[in-house]
């Protein structure tokens, strides 16, 4: 099983309903800050917002992609940050994190960040989505998008929603040119 | 000052610099970038660690002795000197990393991939080394040494090199494998070579000279010595400058570059790295090398160190301050203020480093001359 996201950016009306169900259902304990992810100034959640503000201004929304080869994992003295056998998913194993940040420099995305209190690195998905998901669920962002312009499941699963939204449209993911196959899909039409 | 002055005081120091990396740990704070002023101190802690063992592998792997064995009375100090510098970069690591105490999960958990998982293996290792190295000299002395234990001082001290350059080469892959940041892409094993070198011997020639003040005939010649391979070094490490900025001119590394050339760290750079750490230390250097005056050098070994140390705090930080947002084509850009908590760690250890040489030779027979008389290595 390999469980990926994926994200209609012509189905999205950017109500920012998943950056802060994600922020504050996985994060609550860190709303109350004025600056709870200081590294981005940004919300304490996985999910950050940028403009694309050449020509006609688009908007893309950057989590962990969950890369099939991912940096982060590469560089990971303790493999706290590792592939997740059952999911496939990137995950971070916070027994094994001694905070070195190795993680959150080695990731092109920018997707990591640094926990005001813990400072240990944070990253989708979070903790509340991590035990959604192995309940068998999809995580936070996806349940609460009210345009059902998001979608998580198993891509090797040619039943799966996913898969046929894939292949049912022109998707892309992002910089595929890097080589670190990341599992998200971006619908552009 | 009496020797029992000298080990209180460095055992003072050492506590001092202790409490001061502890404050600073419990008051550590997040930065906009992820590798702040600590990860400056350790590289510049580590890579002058790995410049004195290069340094030292002069005389104990490739024979030279000076005229007048100079080489051979100093060995100790300066295998004492890199375990000295060592230690200070391991105090700043521990106190970089989030949970110092599960510093040890690198060893059970070791991932193979990682640069840095690596890289403490091979510290760890040269550290073991370099104090066997140390113990073995303490025990033969400076005598000319017999055939079999000609072969085992060999041995240890191509051991240390081998480890030596595996961890430089390391240290350059660490940054040069990092996909998301391209300003340190580039030329940066043979880079940090020549830095290494270059701090190995100004430290060593700071740290040994002072030890040896009043042996007029042997600073004369460390004078000339290190003068030497700082006049050798300087030019070749401007050669890999230019060339890092250069390479960075025709890709995506020149939207941080152009920031340390031209930008807003350009009089920072050109002053501090370029007039003060290569063109004044060379023309010193060459003067003590010429002159065999002990003065120029100290002062070119100090320009080299304190530039360094900015030189490196451009090449680690500046890069980390401007990213391509790769989905929006926008540039991210960050802001970083070293704050007291780091201040507080660094001062720490730059405390500890000279305090621990200090003790090590007031116990230990490091001077030349010096044969142990207690517990096999003790004074």
């Amino acid at each position: 099983m390999r469980l990926a996201y994926l994200w209609d950016s012509t189905k999205c009306i950017a109500c920012m309903a998943c950056v802060v169900s994600c922020a504050g259902s996985n994060y609550s304990e860190i709303m109350r800050f004025e600056e709870p992810n200081p590294m981005m100034k940004w919300l304490g959640g996985n999910i950050r917002v940028v403009i694309r503000e050449v020509g006609r201004p688009e908007l893309r929304l950057v989590s962990c992609f969950h890369c099939d080869k991912p940096p982060c994992v590469l560089v990971c003295p303790t493999r706290a940050s590792h592939i997740d056998r059952d999911t496939g998913l990137v995950l971070l194993d916070e027994t094994k994190c001694i905070g070195c940040k190795a993680c959150i420099v080695a990731c092109p995305y920018g997707a990591r960040w640094l926990h005001p209190t813990t400072l240990l690195p944070e990253k989708c998905p979070g903790p509340v989505c991590i035990d959604i998901i192995r309940g068998g669920r999809k995580p936070i962002c996806v349940s609460v998008c009210p345009a059902n312009a998001r979608d998580f499941g198993d891509i090797d699963d040619p039943n799966s929603s996913i898969s046929i939204k894939i292949s049912k449209s022109k998707s892309e993911r992002p910089l595929e040119l890097l080589g670190t196959e990341p599992k998200y899909f971006i619908v552009k039409g | 000052m009496k020797r029992l002055t000298l080990e209180i005081l460095s055992i003072l120091a050492i506590i001092i610099g202790l409490i001061l990396i502890g404050i600073g740990f419990t008051r550590k704070a997040i930065h906009e970038v992820s590798w702040g002023s600590l990860v400056v101190g350790y590289a510049i802690f580590a890579i002058m660690a790995l410049g004195s063992s290069i340094v030292n592998s002069i005389y104990a792997l490739f024979g030279y002795r000076g005229p007048k064995m100079e080489l051979v009375n100093i060995a100790k100090l300066g295998v004492l000197f890199s375990i000295a510098t060592l230690i200070s970069a391991f105090l700043i690591k521990f106190a970089g990393v989030s949970r110092p105490l599960d510093f040890w999960k690198i060893y059970v958990y070791f991932n193979p991939d990682s640069r840095i998982a690596w890289m403490t293996l091979l510290y760890t290792i040269l550290l073991i080394f370099l104090i066997v190295k140390l113990v073995f000299f303490i025990r033969v002395g400076s005598i000319e040494l017999v055939r079999p234990l000609k072969w085992i001082k060999l041995v240890i001290a191509a051991l240390v090199l081998i480890t030596t350059i595996l961890a430089i080469s390391n240290l350059a892959q660490i940054y040069g494998s990092i996909i998301a940041i391209p300003g340190w892409y580039g030329l940066l094993a043979p880079y940090f070579i020549a830095i290494a070198i270059l701090l190995g011997a100004s430290g060593q020639a700071l740290f040994i000279m002072l030890a040896l003040r009043g042996k007029t005939e042997l600073i004369q010649f460390l004078s000339r010595y290190y003068g030497f391979i700082l006049a050798l070094m300087l030019p070749i490490l401007a050669f890999f400058l230019l060339w890092n900025i250069v390479t960075a001119r025709y890709s995506t590394a020149w939207l941080t570059y152009s920031e340390i050339v031209t930008g807003v760290y350009s009089l920072g750079f050109w002053v501090v790295v370029v007039v003060l750490g290569i063109i004044a230390p060379f023309i010193l250097a060459l003067y003590s090398f010429t002159t065999g005056k002990y003065l120029p050098v100290i002062l070119a070994s100090i320009l080299v160190l304190i530039t360094s140390s900015y030189n490196m705090y451009l090449q680690i930080i500046v890069h980390q301050l401007k990213a391509l947002e790769p989905l929006a084509g926008v540039i991210r850009e960050a802001s970083y203020t070293i704050t007291g908590s780091e201040i507080l760690i660094i001062l720490g250890s730059i405390i500890i480093w000279p305090a621990l040489y200090v003790l090590a030779i007031q116990l230990l027979p490091l001077m030349p001359g010096e044969k142990p008389s207690r517990l096999y290595i003790f004074k």
